[in-house]
C-alpha cells in the first residue's frame, strides 16, 4: 500500500518543474498540450497521424518526458475537439461527433458558451476520472481484462446497441429502423471470418473503386456528413448566425460550468461509461460518446428536450470522450494491447523508449530500464511511470481547459457572425474533415451522400444517433460471435458467468425504463385522477 | 614521403633524393586515375564524376609518388600532369571542371597544407580537400534530378503499424544519400490490406522516381494464386528498390496446455487435443498461412480460429486463454511480445519453431517449419511459400520509372542501411534488419510468380479455395 | 382514399427508400455472397429479416400519423434542431433558399472534384461570399485569402496533408498531362510553400 501511494506521489513529482528531469517532462507536456489542443480544434487534423508525426521527436528523451509529450498531446483532443462540435456543428475529433447532437442547438439558442463551458468542464471531469480509475485499477487491471474474451465481448456489443431505444426519441420504430440501416452499413466490407467481399457495389463502381469500401464504411466521413451538412444547410436557409437568439447570462459559461455540477451523478456515471468502454481494447471512442448520450437520454425525466439543447446531451458524451482516454491506457499499458490508432503509435512509443508493456509497468520496486539506472541515470519505476501517465492526464487537460476557458467568451461569439461568412468556411472544414481520416477523395463522396441523407432524416423526423450506434458495434458483435462459437460451439459460450451478468443487464435497461414510466403513471393517476396520462408518445428530434 | 617532405620544409637535412623520374610516375597515375573516374561514369544523366572520386584518386596517385620529393614539385607535378592529359585530349577530365583547376587546387592546397610534422595522409587529405571543393563548386552546371524536390513514399498501412514505422525510420534518412538531397514525406495510404496502394502506384502514380509505395509484399504470392480480386497490379512490372529486413515467421504455444517443442504439440494433435490457432481471415499474413500450411504438409489438425484482426487481438486472445497458440513474425513478435515471452509457467508463450535459420539465441535451435513435412513434394511447398518471406516491407517504383533513377534509389537505400544515423534509429525503434538489395527481390520476385499449376493447386486452400490456376 | 395526400409523398418515399434498401441487402445475401459462403450471410440475414420488418411497420406509421396532416409541413426550420423560438419563413422563400445551399454544398464538391482542392478552397470562399452572401469585394477577396493561408498553408504545406496530390482536380490533372508539369504543385503551391 505504501509502495503505491509513493509511486502515486514520486508520479506527479516526476512532472512537476521542481527538479531537472521534472523540469524537462513539464517542458515537454506543455509542448504536447499545445499540440493536442490544436489538433483537437481543427478537423482534418487527426490524432493518430499527429502522434505518428510527434514520435521521432521522443527519440532522445527518457520515457516520463516522452509520455508526457505524447500523452499530452493525445489527452487533449479529445477535450478541444468539442468546441467545433458546439460552435459548427461539425466534429474537431470523431470521437467529439455526438456532443454535436445537444451541443449545437444550445448554441442556436444562443447558448454557445454554456454549451462549451459544460462540455470542456465535464471533460475536465471525465479525464481525471479515467485517470484515477487508471490508477485505481492497477491492482486488478490484469485479471479485469482478462476476464473479458470474445463471448463477454459479444455481450457488451448487444448491450450497446439496445441503447439504440433510448435514442429513438419516442419514436421506436424509426429508431429500430436506423439502428438497423447502422448495423446494415457495419456490414459493408469483408467478412471477419473469411474475407468475402459484402455489399462492396462492385457491379457500381468496378472493382477497382470497391476496394475502398473493402474495409468498411468510413465511419467519420459519415457522421461529419450527417451531422454538418444539415446545419450547414440550416445555416443558409435562416440567414441569421449560428446562434438564432442573443445569449444572455444564463447561457453564458459558468452556467456551463455549474450545470456539470448540477448534473454531477451523471457526469460521474458516464465518466464510469466512458472508462469502461475503453478499457475494452477494440471497442475504440466511438460507442463510448454514443452511450454516453443514450444514457444521458435514458436517465432523464424529460426525454423529449434532447436534440434540441439539453445541456446533459452534452455533458455525457463530453465526459466520456475523455475518461475513455485513460481507460483506454490500461490494455495498452498492461499487455500492450492498443485499442485505437493512437494507443497503437503509443506502443510504438514504448518500444522506442526500449520498455516493455506487461506487469513490470505496474511494478512498483523495479526501474523500467535496469540498465539505463545501473548506469546512474534517473530511471523511475514501472508503477512510477505509470502514474505519471495519470498525472499527465490530468494536469494536460486541467491547463488546456484553463486555458480555453480564457477566451471561450469570445469564441462563444462567434454563433454571432452572421451565417453567409462562415458557411464557406465551415463546409470546407467539414471537407477537409472527411478527407483527412484516410486521406482519400472518395471519402468525400461519403460526406455528401450521408449529408444529404442527414438532411432527409430531419427534415422527415428519423433520429440519427441510432445510425452510428449500430455502425460502431456491428462490426464488432459479428466479429466476436463468430469467434465464440468457433471456440465454444454454437451456443456452448452461453453458459459463462460473464455472458449471462451482461445478459442480464441488457435485460434490466431495456424493460427498466418502461417499468418505471409504468410506475410513474401509476402514481400520478393515484394522485390526481384528472390529470393527463403523461405516458403520451414523445416526439424528440435528433 | 613524410619525413622527406617535412625535412625539405623544416629545414632537416634531407637524405638525397634517389634518382628517379617522379614527374612521369606522377603524370602516369593521376592521368589513369582521371581515366577511371571517367570510365566509372554512370550515364549522361548525371554530371561526371563526383568530388569524391576525383579526390579519392588524386590521393591514391598521391601515394605512389617516392619519398623525398617536395611539396611545390608535387603540386607541379600534379598540374603538369593534368595539363598533359587535357593536352593529350584525352575525355579524362570530369565534366564542368578544367584541367587547370584541378591543378591549381592540387598546388595550392599541397603548398598551404606543407608544415613541419605534417603526415603524408594529411597532405593527401588536405590535397584532395582542395580538389574536392573545386571540383564541386565547378561542377553545377546540371543539377542532379532530385534537387529541391519531394519524394513522397506510400504506406500502405496506418500510422504506428510496423509497415509506418519502417518506412518512416528510413525515409527519415534515404535523403542525404540520394544525389540533391530531397525530402521524403511518408503519406498513408490505406486500405484492403494495402493492395488499395499498390494498385495505385502500379497504375496511377507518375512514374517519375518522386513517387515510391511501400505495400504488402505477399500479395504476390496470392496474386499467383489468383485469391484476390483486388489486387490489380503485376508484380514483376514493379521496380524494386530494397528491402529493410525478411521476415521469420515463428510459432509459439502458450504454457497453459502442456507441449513445449514442436514434437509434444505434433504429438498432442495426433493424440487428439484440440489446439487452437488464433488467426486472421486477411489472406497473404503468416498468422493464417502457417497453421494451415502445417496442417496440410505434416498432418496436424491444429484447429484454425479465424477472425482475429491482427497479431495484437492474437496476443490478447493468447493472455485469456481463448486461443493457444499463434505463429507470426519474429520480428514482430520478439518487440511487441516481449513480455509473454518473458513470462513465466501458464503465461509463458513458447516459441515452438521457426521458418528460416536464425542466429538470435532465443530461436535459434528451434526446429525448421518444413522438418516434419511427410513428403518431398510437401515440403517442397514450404520453399515454394517462403520464397516471399525472404524480404518484408520492400520499396517499390511504379512501372515504367527509368532505370537510373532506380539505380540511384537502390544506391541510396543500401547505403541508408549502413548509414550509423538510421542504424541507431532503427535500434531504438526495435527495427530488426536484414536489408537485402533491389537486383535480389527482383529474382525473388520472378521466382514468386513463376509458380508451377501443380503447386498453385495444391496451394489454394492457403486462399479458402476462391483462386484458380 | 382520403388517406392519400400529396404532400405525404416524399415522407413515405423516404420510409420505403429504408424498406426497399433492407430488402435488397436481403436478396443480395441470400443470392449473392450467401452463395460463396453461408457463414458470411448469417449475421447479415439475422438482422435484416426484422429490420425489413420494422421498416416496413415505421412506413406504415408515417402513412397514418400525417393522412391528416396540415397544409404545410414541419421543416427543418421549424421542427428543428434546437431552435427554442422556431424561425418562421414562407414555404417558397425556404425552398429556394435550401435548394440555393444544397446548390452550393453539391458545387464546393464539384469544385474540388474538378479544379482540385488547393484553387477552389479560396475560389469557392470568394465566390459564396460574393454571390450568395452578397458582400462586398474587400470582405470576399480578403475571406477568400485568408482561407487560402489556413487551408492551402496550414495543412497542405506546414503539415504537409497531402491534399494537393490526392485532391488535385480532375480537369487539372488533365492539364498537368497536356503540359507537362505538375502544376499544382509549381504554380499554386509555392506562393505559399
Amino acid at each position: 500500500m505504501i509502495d503505491y501511494l509513493d509511486a502515486f506521489y514520486s508520479g506527479l513529482l516526476n512532472i512537476l518543474p521542481l527538479t531537472d528531469h521534472g523540469t524537462d517532462a513539464f517542458i515537454a507536456l506543455l509542448l504536447g498540450v499545445a499540440i493536442g489542443f490544436v489538433v483537437g480544434i481543427l478537423p482534418g487534423l487527426g490524432g493518430a497521424v499527429t502522434l505518428a508525426l510527434m514520435l521521432p521527436f521522443t527519440f532522445g528523451m527518457d520515457p516520463t518526458q516522452a509520455f508526457a509529450f505524447l500523452l499530452g498531446a493525445n489527452a487533449v483532443t479529445a477535450t478541444t475537439g468539442d468546441i467545433t462540435s458546439v460552435l459548427f456543428g461539425v466534429p474537431g475529433e470523431g470521437i467529439s461527433a455526438a456532443t454535436i447532437v445537444d451541443g449545437h442547438p444550445m448554441a442556436k439558442n444562443g447558448e454557445a458558451g454554456r454549451a462549451l463551458g459544460a462540455a470542456l468542464m465535464s471533460s475536465l471531469v471525465g479525464a481525471i476520472f479515467g485517470a484515477l480509475m487508471l490508477a485505481i485499477a492497477i491492482p486488478i487491471i490484469r485479471p479485469l481484462v482478462l476476464l473479458i474474451a470474445s463471448p463477454e465481448f459479444f455481450m457488451l456489443a448487444i448491450l450497446g446497441i439496445t441503447f439504440v431505444a433510448a435514442l429513438s426519441g419516442g419514436n421506436m420504430f424509426k429508431g429500430l429502423t436506423i439502428g438497423g440501416f447502422g448495423l446494415g452499413l457495419a456490414m459493408i466490407g469483408l467478412d471477419p471470418i473469411q474475407g468475402i467481399p459484402r455489399y462492396t457495389l462492385e457491379p457500381l463502381l468496378g472493382q477497382k473503386e470497391s476496394l475502398f469500401l473493402w474495409d468498411g464504411i468510413n465511419f467519420v466521413a459519415i457522421t461529419v456528413g450527417l451531422f454538418a451538412i444539415p446545419e450547414i444547410i440550416d445555416l443558409g436557409v435562416k440567414g441569421t448566425g449560428i446562434a438564432e437568439r442573443a445569449s444572455d447570462k444564463l447561457g453564458g459559461v459558468t452556467e456551463g460550468v455549474k450545470d456539470t455540477f448540477r448534473h454531477w451523478a451523471l457526469v460521474l456515471r458516464c465518466s464510469a461509461l466512458g472508462t469502461y468502454i475503453g478499457i475494452l481494447p477494440g471497442l475504440g471512442g466511438g460507442p463510448a460518446q454514443w452511450m454516453a448520450y443514450a444514457h444521458a437520454v435514458q436517465s432523464a425525466e424529460d426525454k423529449s428536450r434532447f436534440g434540441k439543447g439539453a445541456v446533459e446531451g452534452v455533458l455525457g458524451p463530453g465526459a466520456a470522450n475523455n475518461s475513455k482516454e485513460g481507460g483506454s491506457l490500461i490494455p495498452t499499458i498492461a499487455f500492450g494491447i492498443p485499442g485505437s490508432l493512437s494507443m497503437a503509435v503509443l506502443l510504438g512509443a514504448f518500444i522506442i523508449q526500449g520498455l516493455v508493456p506487461g506487469p513490470n509497468m505496474l511494478d512498483p520496486n523495479l526501474p523500467v530500464r535496469p540498465d539505463a539506472a545501473a548506469l546512474g541515470e534517473f530511471v523511475p519505476t514501472g508503477l512510477e511511470l505509470t502514474f505519471s501517465f495519470v498525472w499527465v492526464l490530468i494536469i494536460s487537460n486541467i491547463i488546456t481547459v484553463a486555458v480555453a476557458f480564457l477566451f471561450l467568451g469570445q469564441l462563444a461569439r462567434i454563433t454571432e457572425i452572421r451565417g453567409a461568412l462562415i458557411i464557406p468556411f465551415i463546409l470546407l472544414l467539414v471537407y477537409l474533415g472527411g478527407f483527412t481520416v484516410a486521406n482519400r477523395p472518395q471519402d468525400l463522396a461519403l460526406v455528401i451522400i450521408f449529408g444529404v441523407l442527414g438532411w432527409l432524416m430531419v427534415k422527415y423526423d428519423w433520429p440519427r444517433p441510432p445510425m452510428l450506434l449500430g455502425l460502431v458495434l456491428g462490426r464488432l458483435a459479428e466479429n466476436r460471435l463468430f469467434i465464440s462459437t468457433q471456440i465454444h460451439g454454437d451456443f456452448g459460450w452461453i453458459d459463462r458467468p460473464g455472458v449471462i451478468i451482461i445478459g442480464v443487464i441488457i435485460l434490466v435497461s431495456l424493460f427498466f425504463p418502461s417499468w418505471q414510466e409504468r410506475r410513474q403513471r401509476r402514481r400520478l393517476r393515484n394522485a390526481d385522477s384528472h390529470q393527463p396520462a403523461p405516458g403520451a408518445p414523445i416526439d424528440g428530434d435528433f | 614521403m613524410l619525413s622527406a617532405v617535412i625535412a625539405a620544409c623544416g629545414g632537416e637535412a634531407a637524405p638525397a633524393p634517389a634518382p628517379v623520374d617522379t614527374g612521369a610516375i606522377v603524370k602516369e597515375a593521376v592521368e589513369q586515375a582521371l581515366k577511371s573516374a571517367a570510365s566509372a561514369a554512370p550515364a549522361a544523366s548525371s554530371p561526371g564524376v563526383s568530388p569524391e572520386d576525383v579526390a579519392s584518386l588524386i590521393q591514391d596517385a598521391m601515394k605512389s609518388i617516392p619519398k623525398g620529393v617536395s611539396a611545390a614539385e608535387i603540386a607541379k607535378i600534379a598540374k603538369d600532369a593534368a595539363d598533359a592529359a587535357a593536352a593529350a585530349n584525352a575525355p579524362v577530365i570530369p565534366k564542368g571542371i578544367t584541367a587547370k583547376e584541378v591543378a591549381q587546387a592540387a598546388q595550392e592546397a599541397a603548398k598551404a597544407a606543407a608544415k613541419p610534422a605534417m603526415t603524408a595522409e594529411q597532405l593527401q587529405a588536405a590535397v584532395a580537400n582542395a580538389v574536392k571543393s573545386a571540383v564541386s563548386e565547378a561542377i553545377p552546371k546540371e543539377a542532379p534530378f532530385y534537387e529541391g524536390k519531394n519524394i513522397r513514399l506510400l504506406v500502405g498501412y496506418s500510422a504506428g503499424g510496423g509497415y509506418d514505422t519502417y518506412g518512416r525510420a528510413i525515409a527519415r534518412h534515404i535523403g542525404k544519400h540520394i544525389p540533391g538531397k530531397p525530402d521524403v514525406i511518408v503519406e498513408n495510404m490505406t486500405g484492403a490490406g494495402s493492395t488499395i496502394a499498390a494498385n495505385y502506384l502500379f497504375s496511377e502514380a507518375k512514374p517519375d522516381g518522386l513517387t515510391l509505395g511501400l505495400w504488402n509484399s505477399n500479395h504476390l504470392f496470392i496474386k499467383a494464386l489468383d485469391g484476390n480480386p483486388g489486387i490489380m497490379f503485376a508484380g514483376e512490372k514493379f521496380g524494386w528498390i530494397g528491402a529493410p529486413s525478411d521476415g521469420n515467421p515463428v510459432c509459439g504455444v502458450m504454457g497453459f496446455i502442456g507441449p513445449k517443442t514442436m514434437d509434444e504439440m505434433v504429438k498432442a494433435s495426433k493424440e487428439g487435443t484440440r489446439i487452437k490457432f488464433g488467426t486472421t481471415s486477411e489472406f497473404g499474413s503468416s498468422l493464417a498461412d502457417v497453421p494451415r500450411l502445417h496442417n496440410y504438409t505434416v498432418g496436424t489438425e491444429w484447429d484454425i480460429i479465424s477472425g482475429y484482426k491482427g497479431s495484437s487481438k492474437v496476443r490478447l486472445a493468447l493472455q485469456e486463454k481463448e486461443v493457444d497458440a499463434a505463429c507470426w513474425g519474429w520480428e514482430s513478435m520478439s518487440v511487441t511480445g516481449r513480455a509473454m515471452l518473458d513470462a513465466e509457467g501458464e503465461d509463458k508463450f513458447i516459441p515452438f519453431a521457426k521458418l528460416f535459420p536464425s542466429e538470435d539465441p532465443e530461436i535459434s535451435d528451434l526446429p525448421l517449419l518444413q522438418d516434419l513435412a511427410t513428403d518431398e513434394v510437401k515440403k517442397n511447398l514450404w520453399d515454394i511459400w517462403s520464397a516471399g518471406y525472404r524480404f518484408q516491407r520492400p520499396w517499390t517504383t511504379p512501372p515504367g520509372t527509368p532505370d537510373d533513377r532506380l539505380q540511384t534509389l537502390r544506391q541510396a537505400f543500401d547505403a541508408t542501411m549502413e548509414d550509423p544515423e538510421f542504424l541507431a534509429d532503427a535500434n531504438k525503434a526495435g527495427l530488426y534488419l536484414k536489408p537485402m538489395k533491389g537486383e535480389e527481390i527482383e529474382q525473388h520476385v520472378a521466382t514468386i510468380l513463376r509458380l508451377g499449376k501443380d503447386d498453385c493447386k495444391a496451394l489454394q486452400f492457403l486462399v479458402l479455395d476462391r483462386g484458380s490456376c | 382514399m382520403a388517406i392519400f395526400n400529396l404532400r405525404l409523398l416524399p415522407r413515405l418515399l423516404f420510409a420505403l427508400f429504408f424498406t426497399g434498401l433492407f430488402a435488397w441487402m436481403l436478396w443480395e445475401a441470400w443470392f449473392g455472397f450467401g452463395q460463396i459462403s453461408a457463414g458470411a450471410a448469417l449475421f447479415p440475414i439475422a438482422i435484416l429479416v426484422p429490420a425489413v420488418v420494422i421498416a416496413a411497420l415505421a412506413t406504415v406509421q408515417e402513412l397514418l400519423k400525417h393522412r391528416n396532416s396540415p397544409q404545410h409541413e414541419p421543416t427543418p426550420i421549424e421542427a428543428d434542431l434546437g431552435a427554442a423560438v422556431p424561425i418562421i419563413l414562407e414555404p417558397g422563400v425556404e425552398r429556394r433558399r435550401t435548394l440555393v445551399i444544397l446548390a452550393w454544398i453539391v458545387g464546393f464538391y464539384l469544385g474540388i472534384c474538378l479544379v482540385g482542392w488547393v484553387i477552389t478552397a479560396p475560389l469557392s470562399v470568394l465566390l459564396y461570399l460574393k454571390i450568395a452572401g452578397r458582400e462586398s469585394w474587400v470582405v470576399s477577396v480578403s475571406s477568400a485569402i485568408l482561407a487560402w493561408l489556413f487551408f492551402d498553408g496550414v495543412f497542405d504545406c506546414l503539415l504537409k496533408i497531402p491534399l494537393s496530390e490526392r485532391l488535385t482536380g480532375i480537369f487539372i490533372e488533365q492539364l498537368q498531362e497536356a503540359l507537362g508539369i505538375d502544376v499544382t504543385r509549381y504554380v499554386l503551391v509555392p506562393f505559399i510553400c
